[in-house]
């Protein structure tokens, strides 16, 4: 049994230490606004944060994460009124938006680390994030509304 | 007797066959074309029962919803739809909902690509809210006491002489009870596109709020009751491989596992393949780990 936060909340899961954690917040929790991608982390589609960082929940072990803070695309904003959550609504990002709880949850780490990220701040991080529909013009545009505004607040 | 489309399947779109019923359910009214049973669609027998395909509601509260019967694949189908039903309909745009329906065959073709959904479903549905605002004109009409040829229906409200009822307090207080022939269909007039309020005006799509907050639920997000996972073992090489033997000793004390299967598939696309069940994904991730 592991034991860790999840979105604010104590939980104890019983999958082995070393299932998924991608699926063992999907299946055992039920927290399904996380997507399986490629399953070897190479996409971004299961991006979570752990302590407030960006990870890769298809490759981490949840015995990894024993003890420790992990928030989902649920808890971002409770309200999902995170500046970037309404950028994204204001830009009309998300195409199928298959990849997009992942982006979110990448752009939220950039945020915090480059609070006025240049274009190229977001191609270097946003970089392991794909998007199939290629939505990436408007996410790139996204990031910058949402930095302006966490700046003005 | 139904037509056979290019590709094979029965068309069941053809709204110009089909008769339309308003009716009352619970405390809200349902709107939607009648449809011959399936058995006599394929019989083509000329039966009169009719059982309704329910196209879209309206609640006390006015709030439309309405049913999308193609997929959404990032081209946000399900607002362009609406928008058809909903600027005949006269609705109040910001009180319109979307429903993706399941896949039960009384929901007809369900294809969506080739770039159809909009052209082939809007004679069907611009007829379907055009019906729609007919009837609530007339039985708002009547709640107000005035002719309905002096009623205009504009932003989910009906409009006389000054006085004005919305289009949920007409469900909530009306008898909305009302039939269309397939020719009193054919006869209503669709606007012209100059006189359209909400069809080629830029909109927020009605389903990104839920892909942005995790809410929007995906096929791989599906859960049905009893529900058990199964992925393929397959095997080092593409063709004509078979399964010899299959040895779950291993996998066998692994909790969930239940068992493996060697599949029968005479068209030869996954020869030697086999399917591993177990009651969670975990359980196969684990299994494929271990072997």
């Amino acid at each position: 049994m592991t034991t860790f936060n999840l979105n604010g909340r104590t939980v104890s899961v019983h999958s082995p230490h070393d299932a998924l954690l991608l699926w063992v917040i999907r299946d055992e929790l039920g927290l399904t606004g996380t997507k399986f991608g490629c399953g070897i982390g190479m996409c971004g589609a299961c991006t979570v944060h752990v302590e407030g960082r960006a990870t890769r929940s298809c490759i981490t072990a949840v015995g990894a994460v024993a003890g420790a803070n992990v928030t989902t695309i649920e808890w971002l904003d409770p309200e999902g009124k995170h500046p970037l959550q309404t950028a994204w609504i204001e830009l009309q990002v998300p195409q199928c938006g298959y990849c997009q709880s992942g982006q979110i949850m990448q752009a939220a780490t950039l945020l915090k680390d480059y609070p006025n990220p240049t274009d190229q701040d977001i191609s270097a991080v946003m970089a392991g994030s794909l998007c199939r529909c290629m939505t990436y013009l408007r996410i790139r545009k996204a990031i910058k509304l949402a930095a302006a505004r966490m700046r003005e607040e | 007797m139904d037509t056979l489309s290019a590709h094979g399947l029965r068309s069941t779109s053809d709204p110009s066959r089909r008769g339309f019923l308003i009716s009352m359910i619970g405390a809200g009214v349902m709107l939607g074309y009648a449809r011959r049973s399936l058995a006599d669609q394929t019989t083509g027998s000329a039966s009169e029962l009719f059982e309704p395909t329910i196209w879209y509601g309206i609640n006390p509260n006015g709030e439309v919803t309405i049913n999308i019967t193609r997929a959404e694949m990032g081209q946000h189908v399900g607002t362009a739809l609406a928008r058809i039903v909903a600027d005949e309909l006269e609705a109040d745009w910001s009180k319109v909902r979307i429903v993706t329906v399941d896949s039960d065959p009384k929901w007809g073709e369900m294809i969506t690509g080739g770039s159809w959904s909009v052209w082939q479903s809007f004679p069907v549905l611009s007829r379907a809210g055009a019906a729609g605002r007919i009837a609530l004109i007339e039985e708002g009409a009547k709640l107000l006491g005035v002719s309905p040829r002096s009623c205009t229906a504009r932003n989910g409200t009906v409009h006389a002489n000054g006085k004005s009822i919305h289009y949920g307090d007409i469900v909530a207080h009306g008898n909305l009870r009302r039939t269309f022939t397939p020719e009193q269909l054919k006869e209503i007039s669709i606007k012209v596109p100059s006189s359209r309020r909400l069809i080629g005006r830029d909109t927020l799509a009605l389903d990104v709020p839920s892909k942005i907050d995790g809410k929007g639920r995906y096929g791989i997000d599906a859960v049905v009751e009893g529900m058990i996972y199964a992925r393929p073992k397959i095997p080092p090489t593409r063709y004509d491989s078979k399964v010899v033997s299959i040895d779950d000793s291993a996998a066998k004390r692994l909790p969930g596992y239940i068992q493996s299967l060697a599949l029968d598939d005479p068209s030869g696309t996954a020869p030697g393949w086999v399917m591993v069940y177990a009651d969670s994904f975990i359980v196969l991730l684990g299994h494929k780990n271990g072997c």
